[in-house]
């Protein structure tokens, strides 16, 4: 019997991917030519085979590197950068007490004032 | 669809279609990331109405061009390399599965060696179209788009291939 279809045309009978009418002549000519037959059967065992075993799976971690990149990265200041400012703005909490307690409380302020330069001047005398 | 359900609904079939491609496991790996980086990053301007898969099977595929033509500088570059494509090793490492039993599993492992052995003497393109073909059920046109690559030539590197499959699997099932 001539085969008059190439394994082209087996190949996308296969796959359902022949134009209908081109289909169902190959489909009629299946059911009459053992060859053609055998073909197909391999051509589907071939892909069966590669379905089962060609397959890999996605490497441990992959994906969850994949997705970590994907996530925004949170504002992380240099540790050097981070401590200069809490020393600035715990400097600046000192000097704005200061100013704050020199302009409302001038009473306190000078009573310190007085404790320190007598404390200076006993440590003074005592040296 | 957010970049998250993107990774997660490609991530598997674009390291297939790598490995296939690549023939070797880190390569893969990076291509991996790279194709669906880029497909992150193209998502703002990537048309609703097409199909995503093609789309990201086209950035695999061009990021493996792009990835073989700086290998291909690097060897101009160092004049001569232990790195000949013919000799990329397209059998992956060993992966764990579960073994029925000893006769099961010798089965299981010369079938897989002979798809390899199949797989070896493909090219990478028509390792593609199998890839794509029997692991995605993708259509000649999804995948002739995806490779860029006319109808007649997916036809013709899918019958190639199964042609070889059938061959190296053929002896033992007849």
């Amino acid at each position: 019997m001539a085969h008059e279809f190439s394994l082209e045309d087996l190949s996308a009978f296969l796959d359902d991917e022949l134009p209908a009418e081109r289909h169902l002549q190959v489909e009629a000519h299946l059911r009459s030519c053992p060859a053609c037959s055998r073909e197909l059967e391999r051509f589907e065992k071939a892909g069966a085979a590669f379905r089962e075993h060609g397959r890999r799976p996605l490497p441990a971690g992959l994906l969850g590197r994949m997705l970590r990149r994907l996530r925004p990265k949170s504002f992380k200041l240099d540790p050097t950068l981070e401590w200069g400012l809490i020393l600035a703005v715990t400097l600046g909490i000192v000097l704005a007490g200061g100013v704050a307690l020199k302009a409302y409380m001038p009473g306190l302020f000078s009573q310190i004032q007085q404790m320190i330069s007598g404390a200076a001047g006993s440590l003074g005398q005592s040296n | 669809m957010t970049p998250e359900e993107l990774v997660n609904r490609y991530s598997a079939m674009v390291y297939n279609l790598a490995l296939r491609l690549t023939g070797d496991r880190a390569d893969a790996e990076d291509l991996t990331q790279e194709a669906l980086l880029k497909a992150v990053n193209g998502l703002p301007g990537f048309r609703g109405d097409a199909d995503p898969g093609t789309w990201v099977y086209r950035i695999t595929v061009n990021a493996w061009k792009n990835l073989l033509r700086a290998k291909a500088k690097w060897r101009f570059l160092r004049f001569f390399s232990a790195d000949d494509p013919k000799a990329v090793d397209s059998e992956p490492a060993d992966c764990p599965e579960a073994a029925p039993g000893p006769e099961a599993l010798a089965q299981a492992q010369d079938l897989r060696r002979r798809v390899e052995s199949a797989l070896a003497e493909l090219t990478p393109e028509e390792r593609a179209v199998l890839v794509l073909r029997e692991l995605d059920g993708r259509s000649y046109a999804e995948i002739a788009e995806s490779l860029d690559v006319p109808l007649g030539t997916v036809k013709s590197r899918l019958v190639r291939a199964r042609t070889l499959l059938a061959q190296k699997l053929g002896p033992e099932d007849a």
